[in-house]
């Protein structure tokens, strides 16, 4: 793939986007409050990777980290991140809110998925550059409505960041567990497994927000996936959007009213 | 000991604690009906809505298009299947025509809220449309308020609440738009064309393909929003999926509601932050305790 | 049937907090959860038979059918099953109604319907259930019945409507394929053509449910509608479409409500 790394079918599409239409799955309300924050659609934007899975063999009797199948996992989302962060660019975006994160498995894809990134191309209307300190589109999987709660703090999106963790739990657990049978009683080498695995997803999305100069990570989420690779190997996907915060200047922000609806 | 009289002893019988609705309700009990019925899928709070910026439901209008896809299309081969990609553009657009026609035949403004029903087998592709058509309300204060007049009725797939909402902003629905792009997996097995199975590498040749087929049902979705005179797509529906008949074979489908901004300028809403108290429904099942979910 | 008695000093309901506080509210005082049921019997095939709507001619120009050559094809509705369904729906409603006029009862507010097949596809059940109200101080008229209760209901009769009652209608639509769909088939015809059979076949049944909707609902309005269609593929396609709707009258002039203030709630 040439210097922009998209496939060239890409280029029409955004092209058409350049003059003026926008394409976009924020829903109405979404729409209204990322304009409300000062924002106005670009266009739809993606990012996709069909990426082989190598195996791993591992020492099934000891709970371990499963490298290779990280890396995998990894890289093949930041593939598709960076994809989708040209198509923006390419736009002539600010940032890409709303971005969704999803793996597909095919039927004749074997050890393979693939890794998409989707999310709608913003800029601002006042005319300033609102990208990121690596001069980067921001990105962020906050909804509209979390945007614009997000910028009325005095907060701003720099990034997207993750971190994952394949994680092998030990066989061998299951025999001690079972010669316990009758009583009840923590597993102590499941518990210490995956203590580490969330600890190490955790600890590499922190990293990432670290790098970004980040005052922080907000709407962050731990999600455990046991993809194709059976019940033993689980994948430790931690997500959440980096922010920093906007000037020094004091933020009021605005107090809340209490409702209870009658909405059933 | 029970009150023989019943619980609401007291307030039965004192016509003055009934409440302002209270008292309507007593006076519309066999009344008589004066307004012209209409059928709508719309919800009585979505009606009301409407009312608020000058516009009633009609009824409701529905319209159904079915195309053929010919034997051997799904067979495995490269590229697009472009019979299932032709099939779905003309049934999308004939069972949008026929939508249209059937609110311009009662003079109506537009239809909202349509469901859109797609479903593919081997042989056929059936698009099934149904709103309720919307027309400038006519009864009560001073006629309608409507600001927009279109040369022909617009279709949404946008809520009634959420077209009421837009069209405060400005923005309006002009026509529901489509695209579908249908493509063959590229034939060689992934352990075949690598023979590495222990190597963590993308393979390039999928990735094009999918990314060519994803774009190209983007855009077709432009080409029919720039078609039918829309600057934006909002709330769009975009669904990658299998096809259950042809496991080999990856399907894009985006549709929605192309919008403009009719006004001069985009007006923000006054928003207020709210926090509700309802709490929120929370389940607990105790057979999770014995890893049996 | 042991239809609800009254029983002075005591009411059951089967409403929520907030819709009973609103009712109360609203000076609907709930008397008892009042209930209508049906079952019927689907009487064998006869019941799938239906009446042609329109014949299709033959796709290769021949007369009749033939030892090689299928018969031509044809549109109808199954009608016999559609009023077997109807027959059970208005039964049941009218035992509701029934049910609670004999509480003394003004309306029925928050019904619900359930609708099965108890033991087989030959058995039908229809059940209704709701909370029969009486609405101090007024007089005699219809009994009303309504799917909404509580703020909802209060909504509407401040926009000058009025309940009326819960409406049901249906419609199966048949298509025999015949020599029409073979001959027009995508065989022949190449891709994207449309295949008029099987539009007409949806179309008939949801128009003809809504058209009969609207028959029933003879000039009051309709809202609410839910739509649920189901098709049946085989040489003979059947596409039923059933439809669920609060029938409601206008007795006020139109009183446009406020515009609406926009929240950003600060929930998940």
């Amino acid at each position: 793939m040439t210097t922009s790394d998209l496939p060239k079918d890409a280029g029409a599409r955004l092209q058409e986007l350049e003059h003026g239409m926008f394409t976009s799955d924020l829903s109405v309300n979404e729409f209204l409050l990322v304009k409300r924050a000062g924002f106005h659609p670009l266009g739809l934007v993606m990012g996709s990777s069909i990426y082989h899975i190598g195996l791993q063999k591992g020492n099934w009797g000891s709970s371990q980290e499963m490298t290779k199948l990280s890396e995998a996992m990894y890289n093949a989302r930041e593939l598709a991140m960076k994809r989708m962060e040209e198509e923006a660019d390419q736009l002539g975006a600010d940032g890409v809110v709303g971005v969704r994160l999803d793996v597909k498995f095919y039927e004749w894809g074997n050890d393979s998925a693939e890794f998409i990134a989707v999310g709608t191309a913003v800029k601002a209307e006042d005319g300033r550059s609102y990208r990121n300190n690596q001069g980067k589109p921001f990105t962020s999987d906050l909804s509209g409505q979390d945007f614009w709660t997000l910028t009325q703090t005095g907060y701003f999106p720099l990034a997207l960041v993750m971190g994952t963790c394949v994680y092998h739990i030990a066989h061998r657990g299951i025999g001690q567990a079972l010669g316990q049978m009758g009583r009840n009683g923590e597993l102590e080498n499941f518990t210490q497994a995956m203590y580490d695995a969330r600890e190490l997803a955790m600890k590499r999305m922190q990293d990432e927000a670290t790098g970004l100069a980040a005052a922080g990570v907000v709407g962050m989420r731990l999600e455990e996936k046991n993809h194709m690779w059976g019940e033993h190997t689980i994948e430790f996907l931690s997500l959440g959007t980096a922010v920093a915060r906007v000037g020094n200047a004091p933020v009021s922000i605005p107090q809340p009213t209490t409702i209870i609806s009658f909405d059933n | 000991m029970t009150d023989p009289a019943g619980p609401f002893a007291d307030r039965a019988h004192r016509e003055a604690d009934l409440g302002e609705v209270g008292r309507l309700l007593a006076e519309a009990h066999g009344a008589a009906d004066i307004g012209r019925g209409c059928t709508s899928n719309l919800s009585l709070d979505e009606v009301l809505l409407l009312h608020a910026v000058g516009l009633e439901p009609a009824t409701v209008v529905t319209a159904t298009a079915c195309t053929t896809i010919p034997p051997g299309s799904w067979t495995w081969s490269t590229g697009q299947v472009q019979a299932a990609d032709y099939a779905f553009s003309r049934a999308f657009l004939l069972a949008r025509n026929q939508m249209r026609a059937e609110a311009a035949q009662i003079g109506a403004m537009g239809v909202v809220a349509v469901d859109i029903e797609l479903q593919l087998s081997p042989h056929r592709y059936l698009v099934v449309m149904l709103g309720t058509a919307v027309r400038a309300a006519s009864d009560g204060h001073g006629g309608s308020h409507f600001p927009v007049r279109y040369p022909s009725p617009f279709l949404c797939d946008l809520s009634a609440r959420d077209f009421v909402v837009l069209s405060r902003s400005g923005w309006y629905p002009i026509d529901l738009v489509g695209g579908a792009s249908y493509v063959h997996a590229p034939r060689r097995g992934v352990g075949a064309a690598l023979g590495q199975v222990r190597q963590n590498v993308e393979l390039t040749n999928f990735t094009e393909t999918l990314y060519a087929a994803r774009e190209l049902a983007m855009q077709r979705i432009q080409e029919d929003i720039a078609e039918v005179g829309g600057t934006g797509l909002l709330d769009m529906r975009f669904v990658d999926e299998t096809v259950p008949f042809a496991g080999h074979v990856v399907a894009f489908r985006a549709y929605g509601t192309a919008v403009k901004l009719l006004a001069d300028t985009h007006t923000h809403p006054d928003l207020q932050l709210v926090v509700p108290l309802d709490d929120p429904v929370v389940g607990f099942e105790a057979t999770s305790l014995d890893g049996q979910r | 049937m042991s239809p609800a008695t009254e029983r002075p000093g005591v009411f059951d309901s089967g409403l929520t907090t907030p819709d009973f506080a609103a009712c109360l509210s609203m000076g609907l005082e709930p008397l008892a959860l009042v209930q209508g049921f049906f079952c019927g019997q689907l009487a064998g095939w006869s019941t799938y038979q239906a009446a042609v709507v329109t014949n299709y001619p033959c796709g290769y120009g021949w007369g009749g059918g033939g030892n090689d050559h299928p018969p031509p094809g044809w549109l109808g509705v199954a009608t016999a099953l559609d009023e077997a369904w109807s027959t059970a729906f208005s039964t049941a409603h009218q035992r509701l109604v029934d049910e609670a006029r004999g509480l003394g009862a003004h309306g029925v507010v928050g019904a619900r319907v359930e609708m099965s097949h108890p033991t087989n596809d030959r058995s039908s059940e229809v059940h209704l259930y709701g909370t029969a109200v009486r609405l101090a101080g007024a007089g005699a008229g219809p009994l009303w019945t309504t799917r909404i209760a509580g703020h909802k209901l209060a909504k509407l009769v401040e926009a000058g409507y009025a309940p009326a009652s819960v409406l049901y209608s249906r419609c199966t639509a048949v298509m025999y394929e015949g020599c029409y769909m073979e001959h027009w088939g995508p065989n022949l015809v190449g891709a994207g053509s449309p295949l008029e059979p099987i539009q007409d076949v949806h179309h008939l049944a949801r128009s003809r449910a809504l058209q009969d909707a609207a028959r029933q609902a003879g000039g009051h309005s309709l809202y609410d509608v839910q739509l649920a269609a189901h098709e049946m593929e085989g040489r003979t396609t059947y596409v039923s479409c059933q439809i669920l709707g609060s029938l409601v009258r206008r007795v006020r002039p139109t009183m446009p409500i406020a515009a609406p203030v926009t929240t950003v709630g600060l929930d998940d």
